[in-house]
């Protein structure tokens, strides 16, 4: 595994006990230290469970060649605390993953767990809040808070940790559109500052366009891996497997089909209106 | 501290319509629609709704009817499923209703159907399903009851772009079937290409009451109010030199509304 690779997969294989056929069947990809992949795919195609693997919730099948390695060890029933130590996931509800009666108490939930001293614990505890803009709500209950207000929170809870490698597993698509936008922007700006490697499963098309690079799963299967403006193209593709296509895609088929040809290097939104600004003056 | 839900809200809605309503989380969207089956009762006001007069001195004998002929789902109603199999969980409904054990399984498996489960789900748990099948599920336990209004909340969230799309065109084809379907919604596209009337709360007051067309005609308005445009009349309003006889909402009309000014020549 070279160096600057944050997780990689090699012929993994995943059956859920109690079923025959398998989850993930061949599932072979790489992740850069600190780059942001999306991972796509319809419901029930795998992503969760590959987010499950990498932090070792899940192990692959036993009597298969599969192999994982998560920033150089690879995971195994005896690696798994060390690699949870690196591996944080924000989950998809934000109500289920509350555990302190306050903002504090839960952030606090991994430090004590891991037997930090409680003068660094206060600390770290009202760094991360402050990193995720809820140091005032420090003593709040969680039930008064707002969905994008508590995917927050969990982020700082994994902060406070340390990891090189967030998970987010659907964690904004239960948010209102401005929670949403308020995690993922916290999210890019920690990225950034604490050079994170961020992996994050998503259906929205806004969220993957964010990504360094963007991973199709279709029933247990990688189809494609590649920058999000390349794969966003694949316009025929997505629709097959049924996952959405910018909006920008869908007006450029919709023109082509009403007799306005859009010329094919014209590709993204901008070019799109300067195109069509064009074809308008010369009318 | 006493804080008012819903602050002199006044509208009427017409039977068999599209409706959406809008608002920002807290904008007292799931407070108003808690009260078109009096599950809340008003302070003051009355409301009238599928034959009933509901006042604050409305009591919770006999609401049965109500319950049935104005159908709630929740946000993320699959959190709400509870029986052993998934036929028994949409029973449950009609046979509450009064209905015959074999009637009830009939319908059940009927709107199981239309919701596009297969037959083989029925005797499962629904605990065993995934995410998308347990909101099926959830959806057709409302639906099997076949309410006059059906008000959904944010039935899409969460669901992959196919199974949302499946599940907006199982509530048209309701509507078009003679029933009121009202929307809660963030998305303003969804908005935009199903709503014949929209409703727009902000701090527990009605701010606006009118056709897709003429809320979303005043962008300063929107702005003030935090709310999105629809995608395409976004992209319409930064095409410079170009005239919209109306405002696009839709990618189709913002498609027409293109080929107009291109090939229009006028």
């Amino acid at each position: 595994m070279p160096k600057d690779d944050a997780v990689e997969f090699q012929h993994v294989k995943f059956t859920y006990p109690d079923t025959k056929k398998a989850v993930l069947k061949d599932v072979n990809f790489t992740v850069k230290k600190g780059s942001w992949t999306s991972l796509i795919g319809h419901n029930g195609s795998g992503k969760s469970t590959i987010s499950k693997l990498i932090n070792g919730l899940l192990l692959p099948d036993e009597n298969s060649n599969s192999k994982i390695t998560v920033l150089g060890t690879p995971v195994t029933a005896e690696n798994i605390w060390n690699i949870r130590e690196k591996v944080g996931i924000v989950f998809q509800n934000p109500d289920n993953q509350f555990v302190g009666a306050t903002v504090g108490d839960d952030v606090a939930f991994g430090l004590e767990n891991r037997g930090v001293p409680r003068e660094e614990m206060i600390k770290t505890v009202r760094n991360v809040l402050s990193e995720v803009g809820m140091l005032e709500y420090i003593d709040s209950e969680p039930a008064n808070l707002s969905g994008g207000q508590k995917q927050r929170i969990a982020i700082a809870g994994i902060l406070a940790v340390e990891p090189k490698i967030i998970i987010l597993d659907e964690s904004t698509s239960m948010l209102d559109p401005s929670g949403r936008k308020q995690v993922l922007k916290i999210i890019s700006e920690l990225m950034q500052k604490k050079d994170l490697t961020v992996i994050s499963i998503t259906h929205d098309i806004d969220e993957a366009s964010m990504a360094d690079s963007v991973i199709v799963l279709n029933d247990g299967e990688i189809i494609d891996q590649d920058s999000p403006e390349k794969i966003f193209n694949k316009t025929s593709m997505l629709k097959q497997i049924g996952l959405d296509i910018p909006f920008t895609n869908k007006l450029i088929l919709e023109l082509n089909k009403n007799g306005i040809r859009v010329p094919q290097n014209v590709k993204t939104k901008d070019e799109l209106k300067q195109y069509l600004c064009q074809l308008n003056l010369k009318m | 501290m006493e804080k008012k839900g819903l602050d002199n809200v006044s509208f009427e809605l017409l039977d068999n319509s599209f409706i959406a309503l809008i608002g920002h989380t807290g904008s007292g969207k799931s407070t108003l629609m808690q009260h078109f089956n009096a599950l809340l009762k008003p302070s003051s006001g009355t409301i009238d709704i599928a034959g009933y007069h509901i006042t604050s001195q409305t009591g919770n004998k006999n609401l049965k009817k109500l319950r049935k002929e104005v159908g709630l789902v929740f946000q993320f109603p699959e959190s709400q499923l509870f029986e052993n199999t998934v036929l028994d969980d949409v029973k449950f409904g009609p046979k509450n209703f009064g209905m015959s054990d074999k009637e009830a399984e009939a319908k059940a498996k009927k709107w199981l159907e239309q919701v596009g489960l297969s037959t083989d789900v029925i005797s499962k748990s629904p605990f065993e399903l995934s995410g998308g099948q347990m909101r099926r599920v959830a959806i057709a336990g409302v639906m099997v009851n076949e309410p006059q209004i059906l008000c959904l909340d944010e039935p899409g969230a969460g669901l992959d772009p196919r199974a949302r799309e499946e599940m907006m065109q199982i509530f048209v084809n309701y509507q078009k079937a003679g029933h009121t379907v009202i929307l809660v919604t963030h998305n303003m596209d969804d908005v935009a290409k199903y709503a014949d009337d929209v409703l727009v709360m902000e701090h527990g007051k009605l701010i606006k009451h009118d056709k897709p067309q003429k809320v979303f005609e005043n962008e300063e308005w929107l702005k003030k109010h935090y709310l999105d445009e629809p995608t395409s009349s976004l992209f319409a309003s930064s095409l410079k030199g170009f005239r919209f006889k109306e405002n696009p909402l839709t990618i189709k009309e913002l498609v027409d509304g293109i080929k107009e000014n291109v090939q229009g020549g006028v």
